[in-house]
């Protein structure tokens, strides 16, 4: 064994350092040493023995050609029959190899952004005593994960103490995602045995939204009472002019506009435009209608509402504003707005582990009318909101309306899950776009986003629009 | 001829695995595995068959017409992957060595046909089985290579032999006594289980 384990030694560097160099751009952390010897044979989850019958048959080489060899008084016809016994006798001889193997799963990171594409390398070593001529790996890729570059499976000649690698590239999705087992199937030369094999590695990807800033967010006049970023049409303290007014008995002296005194005599006041902090819920979309995608896009359009709103949340923090979190969703998501590092946290752990943000689609009836009351129940009044919403239905701008009628600013983020390449698709990207344009109408911003662009682009461009 | 539980244990092991998940409606985009067989043994099995042929019409012109059709079966089900097609491929090449071998064939180019014929047959199967399993796009070069390899040394191996004995000691025999060895030989084989 010592000698296979110098092998494995010097295979080591070379196996893993190109993926580590890769990894350093990044700044991922999961580049663990691949230590097979340690561990000795995978636990065996499950274990079966089965006949593949792939020899079935081979005797009819020796029945039609000794037959015909006899008919004809062929020697050459009998001599070939002889092959056919000896097939025969192969595949009879066939015994299941005893099979012992150390897997190891690697992924290139294991807390990955939505969308990153993250590579999955599977490691097994042979530790048993004997050959193994054909075994056949089948890593257990978690449902959830699209495999998109690469198989996840491969085949394999494997002397004792050798080793085997082989390596795919999943897309992240978001949640918590378990790489359970492995399957093996292990045959001899003939192949007329197969030995089934489950054996447990188990391997953990957690892929979070990104709580990242990313450009100032867009924001509706409603504001708090406590000193922020956002411009208010009302004077007071600021930096920016907002106008001049008569001089009340009260107003500071450094505010009296002393040049028009002296032209003049008469006292004015000089104001500013106050800059308020807002209060912002950004409410996410989790109905059924919202798991919707475009033809050949691996995320759901909530995904991206998901991702979308992180982003959103972590800049709001960062410029000031109180925020917050709810859901349109059976289950119940609520943070309540507020401040500070120990809400962002919070926040992250929502975002990483509430179920009602599985990227799975959820089954749950939910009733619109009875979730926007839970939800105005506990809106502060003065909160604003943004909606990430695809809009694919009715009841998602239903609910920016009453949200609206309620006297909350409502901004929707809607990420775009149609495209032209279908006649339903057609129709419910013109559906779509009527639905938005009748929002617009009635006071409800909408940030149309296109996810193929970056959302940060798209804030941007939104608030140049509304800004003019 | 067949590998029936072959495909059925394969499907399954397949569902486990398959990424992409949710119900029918609600599918996103997921690569389909191809799960035709994969293209290294396919080439073996259609260049064996081949060999099969051109051996065969050594012997008699209608062996190797009859050897070509099986070629022309099988190419369709290594590349596409039909089980059923591989043995029918199979068994027309086997009666194309027959009629080889009735006619005046050379016994080294029987041996040689038979064992290919063989070996088509075997490495179709096999990437049948490991394009079901595992899919066209993994890597399996390796275990195709150590399992058709171990075929053609079994077949050559017992061909070689067979020749050898049948030069010394066959040639002026008269047949039954072939016969005789043969039975002896499936014989040997009972005992063997």
């Amino acid at each position: 064994m010592s000698a296979t384990t110098t092998t494995t030694d010097a295979d080591e560097p070379t196996e893993t350092t190109p993926e580590g160099e890769a990894d350093g751009t990044d700044g991922s952390t999961a580049t663990r040493a691949v230590d097979l010897n340690a561990t000795g044979g995978a636990r065996v989850v499950r274990h079966r023995e089965r006949a593949t019958n792939h020899w079935e048959g081979v005797a009819a080489v020796t029945t039609l050609l000794g037959g015909a060899g006899i008919i004809f008084r062929s020697p050459a016809l009998l001599l070939a029959a002889v092959v056919g016994i000896a097939f025969a006798a192969y595949a009879k001889v066939a015994e299941p190899i005893p099979v012992e193997l150390a897997v190891e799963r690697e992924l290139s990171d294991d807390d990955p952004d939505l969308g990153d594409d993250v590579e999955v390398t599977v490691h097994a070593k042979n530790v048993g005593e004997s050959t193994i001529p054909d075994l056949r790996l089948v890593d257990g890729v978690p449902e959830s994960l699209e495999v998109v570059d690469g198989s996840a499976r491969a085949a394999t000649f494997l002397r004792a103490g050798d080793r085997t690698s082989f390596t795919y590239t999943v897309a992240a999705k978001r949640g918590t995602h378990d790489f359970r087992s492995l399957s093996a199937y292990v045959r001899g030369f003939t192949g007329a045995v197969e030995t089934e094999l489950d054996l447990s590695a188990s391997t953990e990807m957690v892929a979070t939204p990104s709580l990242e800033p990313t450009a100032e967010v867009p924001l509706r006049q409603q504001t708090s009472r406590y000193a922020g970023r956002v411009d208010t049409d009302s004077g007071g303290e600021g930096l920016e002019f907002y106008q001049t007014r008569e001089y009340r008995r009260g107003d500071s002296l450094s505010r009296i506009d002393w040049n028009r005194h002296a032209r003049t005599g008469e006292l004015t006041t000089v104001e500013f435009r106050e800059e308020k902090a807002a209060t912002v819920v950004c409410v996410l979309d989790l109905r059924r209608g919202a798991y919707v995608h475009a033809t050949d896009d691996n995320f759901h359009a909530a995904d991206y509402g998901v991702d979308a709103a992180g982003q959103v949340f972590a800049t709001l923090l960062d410029t000031g504003d109180r925020v917050g979190i709810g859901a349109l969703s059976a289950r119940d998501v609520w943070l309540a707005p507020g401040l500070g590092n120990e809400h962002r946290i919070r926040a992250e752990e929502l975002f990483a582990t509430h179920p009602a943000l599985s990227p799975e689609r959820p089954d749950d009836y939910f009733s619109l009318g009875v979730g926007l009351r839970n939800l105005r129940k506990r809106l502060p009044n003065d909160a604003q909101v943004i909606v990430f919403s695809p809009l694919a239905d009715d009841e998602a701008a239903k609910a920016a309306r009453i949200l609206h009628a309620h006297g909350h600013a409502v901004s929707i983020v809607s990420p775009d899950p149609t495209d032209g390449e279908t006649l339903g698709h057609r129709v419910a990207r013109v559906e779509r776009l009527a639905r938005i344009s009748a929002l617009r109408e009635v006071g409800v911003r909408v940030v149309d986003w296109d996810v193929d662009d970056a959302l940060a682009t798209t804030l941007a461009r939104a608030r140049r629009r509304w800004s003019a | 001829m067949s590998t029936a539980t072959d495909r059925d244990a394969a499907s399954t092991a397949s569902d486990a695995d398959d990424g992409g998940g949710g119900d029918g409606e609600d599918e996103l985009t997921g690569r389909e595995i191809d799960r035709r067989p994969t293209p290294l043994s396919a080439v073996v099995a259609l260049a064996a068959a081949g060999v099969v042929a051109i051996a065969a019409s050594v012997g008699s012109t209608a062996g190797g017409a009859l050897a070509g059709v099986g070629v022309v079966a099988l190419a369709p089900a290594v590349l596409v992957g039909y089980p059923r097609l591989v043995d029918v491929g199979a068994l027309a090449l086997l009666v194309g060595i027959a009629l080889a071998g009735s006619g005046d064939a050379p016994e080294l180019w029987v041996l040689v046909a038979t064992v290919s014929a063989v070996v088509a047959w075997d490495a179709g199967q096999n990437a049948i089985s490991l394009g079901e399993q595992l899919g066209r796009d993994a890597n399996t070069a390796r275990a195709e290579v150590a399992h058709s390899a171990a075929t053609v040394a079994v077949g050559s191996t017992t061909a070689g032999v067979a020749y050898v004995v049948y030069l010394f000691a066959g040639g002026s025999r008269p047949l039954s006594g072939v016969v005789v060895l043969l039975v002896a030989v499936a014989i040997l084989l009972g005992a063997l289980r």
